[in-house]
């Protein structure tokens, strides 16, 4: 007697290895006629029978009609050509691969499900009911682990005891609709079994043409197609497909136990804390806090030796090498004194920037960062912001770019432009190295406190925004929100340091570049003066074209502290809406400029003493970190400049001057404003493309200018009030006026907007209301 | 009707990923993906990139700490889609790949 005996099975369910169990070294290689796709066979004996087994491809679907693959084994299971089929089923993803047996079992040809790899199956803790699940398959269902060469006798008999008395397999009730459809034109077919007659009526029905009465048939199926759709108001297709998917979670159900509850582990445990209604909230702050204060202590270690390691090597070693060569003194400021200041400027940073960007990374890579997503979103919902809102929080706080283009995900364009609107608040990396230029000079003991707060801030103005848009111009319903929580994980140092880098690197080369390229700008354009005679240089910035400018516009920033002699700063506003970290370029390059009068002069210059002083650094200031964690919360005197001024042991000479321009409290308001007022252009850019509006970009850069300047504004008219009650009372009510009128004007705007909806909303219902069924196909 | 169930959430509810639909429907997550599957070789829902901070799409490389940003979104409202069904079924490029 001769059987032939087909394998099928998804691709990687181990088909070759039951393969090769089977046939041994019995196996001849061809191609299937008139494809390259390879064609394997084998033969084995069992008793008196002699079996042909044929390896069909890969595939995880038969409904064919395109792949080269699943035609092939479409075919040959449709043909009828093997008295069995084996269904090989990789345990381990049970769910998965059932869609593919439920498409065999419907074939009607006997088969045998082999549930491969139950090993691996049983380590995840996945118990297999075989009983059951032959039952409800209506055939055998047998458990193999086909890497052990012992398992061999037990398939073979297996094999032989289902070629000697085959059952015809349980195939997916239709709906009753589909089913008298599926009788009704089995009549109508020629030849083949029953079975046989069953399938291809229902894939004819399905809408598959490669039946070869297809033609014939065409108008009967495309009336029952439509009687069904008609009774229905879903497609034959839908309905079909449907009642697989049925049958397959029917086996997924009675085939696999499900375990009692399992013990809680730790993972729970944590999240049992972690993810906690009352408790949530709150450890997500402490741990964003506890993120910036470790951070920007354990920089300041390194902060002051990088300092004097790049003044060395990058400012007084090009300065000493141009004197000695005999270069004019205005090459030499701005090789040294300029751009090497800028060098000097941002490579002090990387120690701060670079621990926070690790300990991001840590929260990300543990699975933590997605939780703390989770409990602010839950919070936020219950304030009434819609759902997927700090989804893009996360990544707002690499760049606000990117984190505008993760809006997408969201399907309602009201939360979407809701999401948009409230990225440009999320302090960025480049917003983070403004703030460290400052922590380190205002706040040396307490920087983390102060970045923490602004980033606190940028989340607070950001929910703000979306509130008021939400009750004002884009009215409408939250819509429901999931996160998928990934599983704790300990990160590996490989994975940890590869992903530092890479934000390390982009911090260094990109926000180095800007800041070098717009501290030379900077310094060329404040070095030439515009007069009636025309350019010529001058010595005097105040004087130059750009000094002019920043003296016009600075007393408009008189209110939030800046004094006139710190144009600079006006115009570092004016020039970070380019990019934000232009802001610390421009006042590098500005304050240099100041100080041209005075060159510094490099002769003297003795790099190997201060790249010694520089190492010096490091124990002190880890002395002082070690002092400070007792009094961690280090409040000194608050606007003191002095005191300030000689807090900061760094050597660079912006610094230096940011200490004499401003105070803290005056540095505070200047960075409220810099973390507030402007997207920068790439997010104005990213802004249009994505709500395609003109109109919602304008809104973006005008609300962040007047939060930028009310809220500055009112930080430092408080933090005076002492000094003169009465302004400080008068800023606050104007403020607080103009704040009012903006809501009442956005309610009018709502209401119109409401209106505007109303007349669109009905051309979408009408094209997605067309059933299904009356769309041809 | 859980083919169905799929389509209604993803109509009403919005965009949603695999681990999600499973949750809310009771599905096992291998169901849910055939599921997809089916609807995305009839046209009717497709693949969001979420958006990468690199500023790519996602790579899925778990560096953000959201997991795969793949989320599934319906396209039939646009009208195209639902009225012009594919005739025959095309299987031209995998769905299962798009899946991966």
């Amino acid at each position: 007697m001769h059987r032939t005996v087909a394998l099928i099975g998804n691709p990687n369910c181990g088909k070759t290895t039951v393969f090769n169990l089977l046939t041994g070294a019995h196996q001849s290689v061809g191609n299937w006629p008139g494809v390259t796709v390879e064609r394997k066979s084998g033969s084995l004996r069992a008793g008196d029978t002699e079996i042909t087994i044929v390896d069909l491809p890969g595939v995880y679907s038969l409904r064919g009609g395109g792949a080269v693959d699943e035609a092939i084994a479409r075919d040959y299971v449709l043909g009828g050509k093997a008295d069995l089929l084996l269904n090989i089923v990789d345990t381990s993803n049970l769910e998965r691969q059932l869609g593919l047996t439920v498409e065999v079992l419907e074939r009607g040809t006997p088969t045998v499900i082999v549930l491969n790899m139950m090993d691996e199956a049983l380590r995840l803790g996945r118990n297999v009911d075989c009983e059951r699940l032959s039952v409800t398959a209506g055939c055998v269902a047998l458990p193999l682990v086909a890497t052990r060469p012992g398992e061999r006798a037990n398939l073979v008999s297996v094999l032989r005891e289902a070629i000697h008395s085959p059952v015809t397999p349980v195939s997916p009730p239709y709906p009753e609709e589909v089913e008298t459809r599926v009788n009704a034109l089995s009549g109508y077919l020629t030849d083949g079994s029953p079975e046989e007659k069953r399938t291809r009526a229902a894939r004819l029905i399905e809408g598959a043409t490669e039946d070869s009465q297809a033609e014939d048939l065409a108008p009967i199926v495309q009336s029952m197609r439509r009687t069904i759709a008609e009774a229905t108001g879903e497609s034959a297709e839908d309905l079909i497909a449907d009642a697989r998917f049925q049958f397959a979670q029917r086996l997924v159900e009675r085939g696999l136990r499900q375990p009692g509850a399992p013990a809680p582990t730790w993972s729970d445990r944590i999240d049992g804390l972690v993810l906690n209604r009352y408790l949530g909230v709150p450890i997500f702050f402490a741990i964003l806090y506890l993120l910036f204060v470790v951070s920007f202590s354990g920089g300041n270690i390194f902060l002051d030796f990088i300092d004097g390691m790049s003044h060395a090597l990058f400012v007084s070693l090009p300065g000493w090498v141009l004197q000695s060569l005999h270069a004019p003194g205005w090459i030499v400021q701005l090789v040294a004194t300029a751009a090497g200041g800028a060098v000097q400027l941002v490579l002090p940073f990387m120690a701060p920037v670079g621990f926070t960007f690790l300990f991001l990374t840590l929260l990300e890579e543990s699975g933590y960062m997605a939780r703390g997503t989770f409990v602010m979103e839950r919070f936020l919902r219950r304030i009434g912001l819609p759902g997927k809102t700090l989804v893009p929080m996360v990544v707002g706080f690499g760049c606000n770019v990117p984190a505008v283009m993760a809006a997408r995900g969201i399907e309602s364009p009201r939360d979407r432009l809701l999401v948009t609107m409230m990225q440009p608040f999320m302090s960025c990396s480049a917003r983070l190295v403004i703030y460290m230029a400052f922590a380190a000079v205002f706040f040396r003991s307490y920087g983390g406190q102060v970045v923490f707060g602004l980033y606190v801030l940028g989340i607070l103005v950001a929910v703000l925004t979306a509130l008021l848009l939400g009750k004002t111009v884009l009215r409408g319903n939250p819509r429901p929100f999931m996160i998928d929580l990934p599983p704790y994980r300990v990160p590996t140092a490989r994975a940890l340091a590869i992903s530092v880098w890479q934000r390390l690197r982009i911090y260094l080369w990109r926000v180095g570049r800007v800041i070098a390229t717009a501290t030379v700008v900077i310094y060329l354009l404040s070095s030439f003066a515009i007069t009636a005679g025309g350019v010529r240089p001058t010595t005097d910035p105040g004087a130059s074209l750009l000094g002019t400018i920043g003296k016009a516009i600075t007393p408009a920033f008189h209110p939030m502290g800046i004094r006139d002699d710190n144009w600079p700063a006006t115009v570092g506003l004016l020039t970070g809406a380019v990019a934000k970290e232009v802001v610390i370029g421009t006042l590098n390059g500005a304050y240099s400029a100041s100080q041209a009068a005075e060159a510094p002069d490099y002769v003297d210059a003795d790099v190997p003493h201060e790249m010694l002083d520089a190492l010096s650094t490091i124990p002190s200031n880890a002395t002082a970190l070690a002092r400070n964690l007792t009094d961690p919360l280090g409040l000194g005197n608050l606007s003191d400049a002095s005191r300030a001024a000689a807090y900061s042991g760094a050597n660079e000479s912006t610094l230096h001057a940011l200490a004499s321009h401003f105070t803290p409290l005056s540095a505070i308001a200047y960075l409220i404003f810099v973390l507030l007022y402007i997207p920068c252009v790439s997010t104005m850019g990213a802004i249009r493309r994505e709500t395609g509006s003109w109109r919602w970009t304008a809104y973006a850069i005008i609300w962040g200018i007047a939060a930028a300047y009310g809220l500055a504004t009112v930080w430092f008219q408080l933090a005076h009030v002492t000094e003169h009650p009465a302004a400080t009372a008068a800023w606050i009510v104007g403020i607080g006026a103009v704040f009012f009128a903006t809501v009442r004007i956005m309610q009018y705007m709502g209401d119109r907007e409401e209106v505007r909806m109303q007349r669109v909303a009905p051309a979408t219902i009408r094209t997605a209301s067309v059933p299904d069924g009356r769309r041809g196909g | 009707m859980s083919l169905f169930s799929v389509r209604e959430h993803l109509k009403m509810r919005g965009p949603s990923t695999v681990p999600a639909l499973a949750a809310r429907l009771h599905l096992a997550p291998g169901v849910v993906e055939g599921m997809l599957e089916h609807w995305i070789r009839r046209g009717l829902v497709e693949v969001v990139d979420g958006g990468c901070h690199t500023g790519g799409p996602c790579k899925s490389c778990g560096a953000c700490g959201l997991g795969r940003l793949q989320w599934y979104r319906w396209r039939g409202r646009d009208g195209t889609a639902e009225q012009t069904p594919p005739a025959a079924i095309p299987i031209g490029r995998r769905a299962a790949g798009e899946l991966r």
